[in-house]
This record gives C-alpha cells, structure tokens and sequence, in this order.
C-alpha cells in the first residue's frame, strides 16, 4: 500500500480531521481503491505515535460519512462510495461551495473566465469520473 | 473497576496566606489518557501532590481508585505508579538495584518491561544513577513507574530534559502502557503537540482553578482565533463575550474566543469592522490563550511590542 | 535480606567509623589524664556528650535527605507502609549507634580488667555508667527524627525536642550517685522511658499521614510529641532563666557553724564568704531559764563526731590517703587497696587489707569491710567526703607507713603498711567517732546507736584505749559532744543549718535537756538561697517552687514580697499564653486548659503553644465579614459555606464520554 497518512501535531486541524482529510483526499484522487484495506485503529496509532482513540473518531467518521466500512473480524476498507445524501442535498452543498468561490472572484478581481478555465484543469487532473 | 480513576470535589490548598490551588473538581474516568496543563507555579505539582496523598488539602477532599487520597493504604499505592517531577531516584543505586528496591515494594513487578523500557532509552543497567544524563535518568523513573504494572499512571513532566528521541520514544511507552486493560493516565506536561498526541482529555489549569476540563476534539472545536485590523491596546478591548485572550500581531489584533456566537460576533464586528476574519485555532495556541490569562504571565517582550505598535 | 534493609544498612554502617573513633579518641584521652576515683564520672560525662553528638548526627544524616520533597514521595510511593520503612532503618540506626559507642567502651572494659587492680585501683566495673548513658542517649537519635520530620514555622521550634532529650538522658546521671538502687533506679528508667517517649514522637513525625497533619485534627492523633515540646519548653525557659544566677555577686554567701562561746553556751557563728568578719548569734532557749555558769576551758576542746566513710559511688574506689610513697584506695567492693610507687616500674599494688586482714594481691581475700576511715595519730581528719583528699595535701606524720589507725563500722585497728600487719585496738561497732579537735589521741569518742562512750588512752604509746564514761543521747547523725567528765558535758546535735538544736547538758551529774533554735531573720539571712530566690521564682514553675517549699514545709519562711516574681510569672504566662492560643486559632476550651497549665508550669507553656500548633490562616467571610479559617468548610460563625469562584465566562467543561470502536485487529 503506497498510501501513507502524516500528522500534523500543533496544526489547526484536530489530528482526527487530518486523517479525515487525508483519507478523503485518498479515496477521492484515486490513491485508495476500493475494497483496499487501511491500517486498523491500534496500526495507525502505534504508526503515528498518538491516541487510539482518536484514530477511531476518525474512522468512525468516515464510516458515517460513507468513505469507509468495517468488516466484522477483518478490520477497516475503503467502502464502495455511497452517496448519503440526496441529488438535491448534494447539489445544495455545491451551491454552497460556488456561492463561496464566487465571492472570492469578485474579492480578487479575477476574470469569470479564467476561474472556469482553472477548474476544467482542475477537474482533469484530480477527479475521476464519479460513478453512482 | 470502577469508572472513575481521579476525583476531586473543591480541592483547596494554601500555603502560608495563599490560596495555590482553589476549588478544583472534576472526574477522570477511567480507561482515558489525560493532560494537565499549566504554567510553572500555577499549582499542578501541589494538585498532583493532594492527589497522591503527599500533602493534605487546606478544604476539599480527592480520592484515586476510589480511595481518599489522604488515607492511602499501601496495598491502593502498590497500584498506582507515580513519575515524580524531576525524575529523582537514589543517586548512589545502580540501575539494577533501583530496580530491585522497587520490585521489593510493589507485588505486580514486570521485569522484562522494566528491561524494554531500559534499552528503548538506551541506559546500561549496571550504570550508577549519579552518573547518568537527566534524559537517562528520566528513562529509568519511567521505567520504574510503569514496571510495576499500575492501574493508574501519574506524570509529573514526564519529558523534561528528554531529547527528541527520548521524547517519542516515552509518547510510545504510554500509548503501549494504554493499550493493556483498563488504565488510567494523567500527564503533567508543557510540551503541547505531545499531550495534543497522546491524550484524550484536557485539564488547564490557570492560577490555581481549572478553567479547561474537556476532551481534546471538543477543545479544539469550541476555540476560535478572529483576527482584524485595529489599533486598540488589548488591554483596552470592550466586552467581548466568551473573550479568552487578545493580543497584537503587527498591525493586527487577535482574539482568541470561545463559543463564538452571534452576540461575540458581533461585539468583534464592532471593534474590527470588515476585516474581521475567522480562523481555526490549533491545539498550542488554544491552550496559550488560556494560560496567558495568568495574571503571573507576563511577556518580557510585552512593553517592547507596545511600544513599537504605537509607532 | 531485602533491598529495603540492604539499602538502609549501606546508608547507616558507613557511618560506624567514625562514631568508634570519635568516642574511642575521646575515651583514651580521658583514660590517660583522669585519676582512677574520678574516671567513671568522667567516662560517663563524656559519653553522655558524644552520644548527643553522634545520636544527633546518626539520625539526621539518614533521615534529612528523605525529608525533601522529590525523595519524601518516592520513599513513600510504594506498596510498603511508612511504618516499616521507619522500623528498618531505626533497627539500622540503632544498631549501628550501639556498635559505634558501644565498642570503644568495650575495649576500654577489657583494658581497664588487664591494667588493674594490678598497675591501678580501676576495674571495668567502671565502665558501667557510660554503659548506662549509651542506652539512655539512644533518646538523642531519636530526637534526631522528630528534628528532621517535624515541620515548624521557624527554626527554634524545630530544635525544641533537643531539651528534652538533654533532660531526659541526663536523668540517667542519678546512676552515678552513691544512693540506694531503690532511688537511683527509678531515675534511671524514667531516663529510659523518656527515650521510649521520643521514639513515639520520631515515629509519628515520620509517618504523618496527611490526614492526621490537617490543623483541625492535630493534637488528637499524638500527644506524645506536644507533651515532649512542652518538656522542652519548661526546660529551655527554666534554663535560661535560672542563668542569670551565675553571674549574681557570690560575696554574700553566709553559713553557720555551731560553737560554744566563753560561758560555755552553744552559740551560731555565722560567717560571710570571702570576709573574714563573723558575727556570734546566741540560740535561744525558749524554757528561758539561764543555764549555770560553767567554763569553756573546763571542757577541754570539744569533740566533733563525724561519720565513717564508704564509697562515694559504687564504680570508682576513694583514694583514702597518701602516705610517701604508698597510696590507700577503698574499693567499692570494701576492700582496701595498698600501693606503692617502684622505681622506673611505677605504680604496682603491694597488699589488700580485709576485715580479716592482710593479704597479697593474688592471694583468695577475707571478708569486706562495710564502712571505713583511715586518720593518723597526729593529724585528725575523719573526712566526710574523702574524694576531694588529694596526694600530699595532709600534714606528714612521723611515721609515713606505721601511725595509722583504721576506724571501720566494727572497731578500730592499728595499721602497719610495712609488716603488713593489723593489730586489733578496740572492737565494738562503731557509728560515728571523733578525735579531739585539736590535736591529739588522748582520747576518742564512740557514738554507735543512743550511747556515747568516751575511751582514753592506756598512756601514750600504747596502742590499747579503756573506757572512761558512758552516756545515753537521743541518736542523731553526728553532733558535738564537749566533754570534761562524766558528770559534766553537752552534746548538741547536728552542725549547721537547723532550725531547731537539741542540747543534753549534764552538770555535776544533773541532766537537762534543751531546745535552741536560731532566730528566725537570721536564719533567713543565711546560704544562698534568698539572693536566688527572685530567679528561682520567675524562671521555674509555680508547681515546681510552690511545691517543693510546701513539701519541706519552708512555705512560711518567705515572706509575700518574695513571692512577688512568682506572681509576676504567673501572670506574665497566661496572658503570653492567651496571646499564643489566639494566635493558633483555638477555642475557648483548649485555651482555659493551657491557660490553666500556664499557671502552673510557667513561662514556658506559651513556647510550647507556638510550637504545639500549625499557624492559622484567616480570610474574611464573604457573608458575616467575620475572620474565617480557611480549612473549615462552614464559617465558624454564620455557618455560610465558601462561595464558589466566580466564573469567568471562558470555562469549558464537557463530560464527554471517550468512544471507543471495537478495535479489530
């Protein structure tokens, strides 16, 4: 397994939400495949040289969030990707991150344009095409 | 077991006319890791004193392992392993007879925890304690602490004088020490991404009271930094609700708040306008906002930078 | 054997040198320059001092590192209660502050029983009271501990257990003294118990749990230890306060003799020391009939009769006459010891006389003799305390070895040291003799029991005496006796500070029997007593002076300004004391109890207050704005509770119960 989670102590994020984070991001780029296995809570923090339980705030987390699931016995999994949230939830929760992009646009002075160039970059690059 | 390891109800201590510790309560459940924070001389060491019955409280009572710390028996004290701020062992023992001496008087000795524990830090059992380092004399405290197979473990700045090695190498004995059974850690310590690694829950402690008695994540979420332009002193800042500690950045002027609400909202709005802006705060610097409320803290840079921002 | 005691063991035994030097050193210099009479005082004096020394040192050299804090809790950390750890080491102490006084004095015993009574009159016998003062100064180690553990709010206080322990181990001195077991013993074991005491105050010093260190229940856990500051605190104020004594001017010191003036009448004759002047004080005869004109000189020069000796105490032997090069010593045993000093060898012992006579020193010996007096044909000197004869301070007789009579409880013997022989001249029993006063042999005067017998001489160089009267007295332990014949003499009992003297006179044959007495502001002006008396009264307790003078019944021999200092004292102390309860926030019922003690034992009862109790803090009570002490929960006087600390809107508290997933794997 390539994929490496690092922690941060001292950052403004709660360790829990770095891993959060990180294993987000992962599973999202494609680094985590599905079905792939991460470290049980007990590995990742004897790994990281932190609190158990924080590690299983973390993973209780993204299990709620859909990103991981356990199986009875034999640990932690990237889980299939599950929206949890309805299309029209879902669009909401976009809506709300372009209103915020937007703002910045006007705040920066930044050509409408250019914004929607950069995220076609963007989109190509990182995400995959998102199955349902 | 019983789920509360560490008690206290209103624990007070004066010494001579002053109050060191007042009306300090709260509850450590068992099975968590906890963190004491203070500045030097705000009164943990005479908290952790009451707690294990080395000093007897002024008012107020407090109990470990259900046992009132003032009525300790031997057979509770063979239970619990206490690191004693400045690691002090007798000088003139070797390593290994500071072992026998301390296995002689607690029944559950581990010896080959004892041994781990002794290499992981990298100290030769047949060294004389006068003549090792203070990081090595700290290893072998620990050592004799956790070897003795506690139910509950109290550190009194566990890591002072440890090198960074020596430093990662004690977060991963406690971790390991957690992972056996239901035991119990309270951790006096000022090295702040180390408690924000290994523990569970947080108490700081201010001049005496405990202002902070929370889990770590819960901490961290309630505590926020807003930062804005303004010229005021932070001395002279109005009524911020929920108001922790503000100080001066430069030209800007940073608040440390709790519980942001609307009312703390708008109270800030008023004293920085538009440029008014959230950000989270981390672990350290939560944890310094509160312990700059000491009236004993006092920055020997302070009138330097007061100065230079009147410029 | 366990780390503990390993441990303890290792930290004490180095310590063993030096206490065996230390005394060991101090013993050979005493052993060198002391005079065999006087070496068990001096063995015990200087033991006494270096087992203060070392007990002291002892203890506070195991137990001061452990009292800072840092080592304190890893002592006491442990699944091994206080009260062993302090058995340990006090076994350990002990045994080592024996060892290190007790082996110096035992070499000392096995060289005094080589050397003597061969080269000296000494035997290990001697050695005894040293002994004795090692056990009872075990007292200072432990005083050691209570100095070490106890905390005090200054310096003095700490120290005040050492009064005590000085007091209590010095008691043991009583075993020196020539008294009867029966009164000496019972000091002795006070000596002893007083240790015991202070052993229970180092262990309740040492073990201080926390809960019995918390002011409101202080003085009920141990009463041991406020009992032995309050010893201390009498001590060190009646010390200091009987100080001053010594540097009051000696001039006026006064003391009387009895002495029969021109008339023949028994008069006082007081005399000032220093000054040779002396005033004639007659006594009073309360029949007030005058006695008949009788003359002094017709008596011939009286008599005084003096007791027979016996050893002043029962280790050393009295150096009973020095004759040339001879030298008599009366062992404690009650035999008489004969030296003589050999060219180039030195002293070596030559015979040892018993009630059955001569014998040489290797020979088995007859019977003791119970008491004793050794006085020459010319010079008379029945010395009383024959301690104080030094080698060649008598006048030298004629015949150094020959002349010289011994005086025993059973009759008197001719001595001759050379032929070693003991020629039988009177044998009768004997309680107190006398010599005439000035000068010659003529005579001798026998008291044993009520009667009186006079022996004269059967002429002058022989060595047999015959009865020449006998008289019946009302026994007293020694007197007067003036004697013409015997129709015609008076015996006065007791010399000295009496009040009251019982005269027999007998004149051509009619006895008459009076009572004198001195007058009573006379008396009064007598001895020392009254210069001392201020100090006496104001530094020692009330119970102590009032007590002791209402025991002798000389209660009324004061009069009510002299009593001035003790009232003054009296009230001194309780309004100290009433200062020093207010002070320690006690109440009302604890401080009329010290206030009654304050009354009674003196000034030293506010010390020990001061030093009994922890100091008080005090806040003002938010609700009554009365003064509180902060350990008690409620206000002592409107019972309100303290206010919770105001809150200052940035607490978090949260409860929050720790999750934990199944950890799997």
């Amino acid at each position: 397994m390539a994929f490496t989670i690092r922690i941060v102590a001292g950052s403004t994020a709660p360790i829990y939400r770095q891993i959060v984070d990180q294993v987000t991001r992962g599973v999202a780029s494609g680094e985590l495949s599905v079905g792939e296995s991460v470290p049980s809570v007990r590995q990742l923090a004897r790994e990281l040289v932190i609190n158990p339980n924080t590690v299983a705030k973390a993973y209780a987390e993204l299990v709620d969030s859909g990103f991981l699931e356990t199986q009875a016995g034999k640990g932690f999994f990237v889980a299939k990707r599950r929206q949890v949230y309805t299309k029209a939830e879902r669009l909401r929760r976009i809506d709300e991150s372009i209103d915020q992009l937007v703002n910045q646009t006007l705040v920066l002075d930044i050509e409408p344009e250019e914004i929607v160039q950069r995220l076609q970059d963007r989109f190509e690059k990182h995400l995959k095409p998102a199955s349902d | 077991m019983s789920s509360i390891a560490i008690s206290a109800n209103n624990l007070t201590r004066y010494f001579g006319n002053t109050p060191v510790v007042r009306q300090v309560s709260f509850d450590i459940p068992t099975g968590t890791v906890t963190g004491l924070l203070g500045l030097n001389g705000a009164g943990k060491s005479t908290l952790i004193k009451m707690l294990m019955g080395l000093l007897a409280p002024t008012r107020g009572s407090c109990s470990v392992l259900g046992v009132d710390s003032t009525l300790l028996t031997p057979s509770t004290r063979a239970r619990i392993g206490y690191t004693i701020e400045g690691h002090f062992a007798y000088g003139r023992m070797t390593v290994r007879e500071s072992e026998q001496f301390q296995s002689d008087s607690f029944p559950n000795w581990n010896p080959t925890l004892f041994q781990n524990t002794i290499e992981r830090f990298g100290i030769r059992p047949t060294a004389r304690i006068r003549t090792l380092s203070r990081g090595q004399r700290a290893g072998v405290s620990i050592a004799l602490t956790l070897s003795s197979d506690p139910e509950l473990l109290i550190l009194d700045d566990p890591a002072l004088g440890l090198d960074p090695v020596s430093r990662r190498a004690l977060n991963e004995t406690i971790l390991e020490f957690m992972e056996g059974g239901e035991r119990t850690v309270l951790l006096s310590s000022h090295l702040l991404d180390d408690i924000e690694r290994v523990t569970d829950r947080v108490l700081v402690m201010v001049d005496g009271r405990i202002l902070v008695n929370s889990s770590v994540s819960a901490f961290l979420e309630r505590v926020s930094i807003w930062t804005c332009d303004s010229s005021d002193e932070p001395r002279h800042i109005p009524c911020v609700p929920g108001l922790i500690h503000a100080y001066r950045t430069g030209r800007r002027l940073a608040l440390v708040v709790v519980d942001v609400d609307r009312e703390s909202e708008a109270a800030m709005a008023r004293i920085g306008g538009s440029t008014l802006t959230r950000s989270d705060s981390s672990f350290d610097e939560s944890v310094i906002a509160y312990l700059s409320r000491s009236r004993s803290s006092q920055s020997f840079l302070t009138k330097n930078a007061a100065a230079t921002a009147t410029l | 054997m366990n780390a503990l005691l390993r441990k303890e063991i290792r930290d004490a035994v180095r310590w063993l040198p030096l206490g065996v030097v230390l005394l060991g050193v101090v013993l050979t210099y005493v052993c060198r320059s002391t005079d065999a009479p006087q070496l068990s005082t001096q063995l015990f004096t200087v033991t006494w001092f270096s087992t203060m020394l070392y007990g002291l040192f002892l203890s506070l050299v195991t137990f001061l590192p452990d009292e800072r804090e840092a080592a304190r809790a890893f002592l006491i950390q442990r699944g091994v209660a206080p009260e062993q750890i302090l058995r340990t080491r006090i076994l350990v102490g002990l045994a080592v502050y024996g060892l290190g006084m007790f082996i110096p004095l035992g070499i000392l015993a096995a060289y005094l029983a080589a050397i003597g009574p061969e080269h000296s009159p000494v035997s290990s016998w001697q050695v005894v009271p040293a002994l004795a003062a090692v056990v009872a100064g075990s007292i200072f180690y432990f005083a050691g501990i209570v100095i070490s553990c106890r905390s005090a709010s200054w310096f003095g206080t700490r120290l005040l257990p050492l009064a005590a322990a000085v007091g209590g181990s010095f008691l043991s001195i009583s075993i020196l003294a020539g008294a009867s077991l029966w009164v000496t013993m019972p000091f002795y074991i006070l000596s002893c118990i007083s240790s015991l005491l202070m052993a229970f105050a180092a262990r309740h010093a040492f073990v201080r749990m926390p809960s019995q260190v918390s002011p409101a229940r202080f003085i009920s856990e141990s009463l041991v230890l406020p009992f032995i500051l309050l010893a201390s605190s009498l001590l060190v104020v009646g010390a200091l306060g009987l100080l001053p004594i010594n540097f009051v001017s000696q001039s006026t010191y006064r003391y009387a003799f009895t002495e029969f003036d021109k008339d023949g009448m028994p008069i006082y004759v007081v005399r000032e020391r220093g000054v040779e002047a002396f005033e004639t004080i007659p006594m009073i005869d309360p029949a007030e009939s005058p006695p008949e004109h009788i003359e002094i000189a017709e008596f011939g020069t009286p008599f005084m009769l003096g007791l027979l000796a016996e050893s002043l105490n029962r280790f050393d032997p009295t150096r009973l006459q020095v004759m040339g090069d001879r030298q008599v010593f009366l062992e404690p045993s009650g035999y008489l010891l004969v030296y003589r000093m050999n060219q180039g060898i030195g002293l070596r012992i030559e015979s040892v006389v018993s009630a059955d006579g001569f014998s040489l020193p290797n020979e088995p010996r007859g019977k003791p003799f119970q008491k004793i007096s050794l006085v020459s044909r010319i010079s008379f000197s029945p010395i009383a305390n024959l301690n104080f004869a030094r080698p060649n301070s008598a006048p030298q007789p004629s015949n150094e070895a020959t002349d010289w009579q011994l005086v025993t409880n059973e009759g008197i013997w001719k001595l001759d040291l050379e032929k070693r022989t003991m020629e039988s001249v009177l044998k009768e029993s004997i309680d107190l003799f006398a010599f005439p006063s000035v000068g010659g042999d003529a005579k001798i005067v026998i008291q044993s029991g009520d009667s009186l017998r006079v022996y004269k001489r059967d002429g002058d160089e022989s060595s047999k005496f015959s009865i020449e009267s006998s008289f019946q007295i009302a026994a007293k332990a020694g007197g007067f006796l003036c004697y013409r014949d015997n129709d015609n003499w008076t015996y006065i009992d007791g010399y000295g500070k009496q009040e009251v003297f019982n005269v027999t006179r007998t004149l051509a044959g009619k006895t008459h029997e009076y009572a004198f007495s001195l007058p009573a502001e006379a008396f009064k002006s007598l001895g020392r007593v009254r210069e001392e008396s201020p100090f006496i009264f104001a530094a020692l307790p009330a119970l102590l002076t009032v007590g002791s003078l209402l025991l002798l019944q000389s209660f009324s021999t004061f009069n009510q300004f002299e009593f001035a200092p003790l009232f003054l004292q009296m009230l001194a102390s309780i309004v100290l004391t009433i200062y020093a309860t207010h002070r320690r926030g006690l109440g009302m019922r604890s401080t009329v109890v010290w206030c009654l003690l304050a009354g009674l034992l003196g000034l030293g009862v506010p010390l020990a207050v001061i030093a009994i109790y922890p100091v008080v803090v005090y806040e003002t009570c938010t609700a009554c704005t009365k003064r509180r002490r902060v350990e008690h929960a409620n206000c002592e006087y409107c019972g309100a509770e303290w206010d919770t600390l105001p809150t200052e809107g940035i607490e978090i508290v949260e409860s929050e119960t720790v999750k934990k997933l199944a950890a799997v794997g």
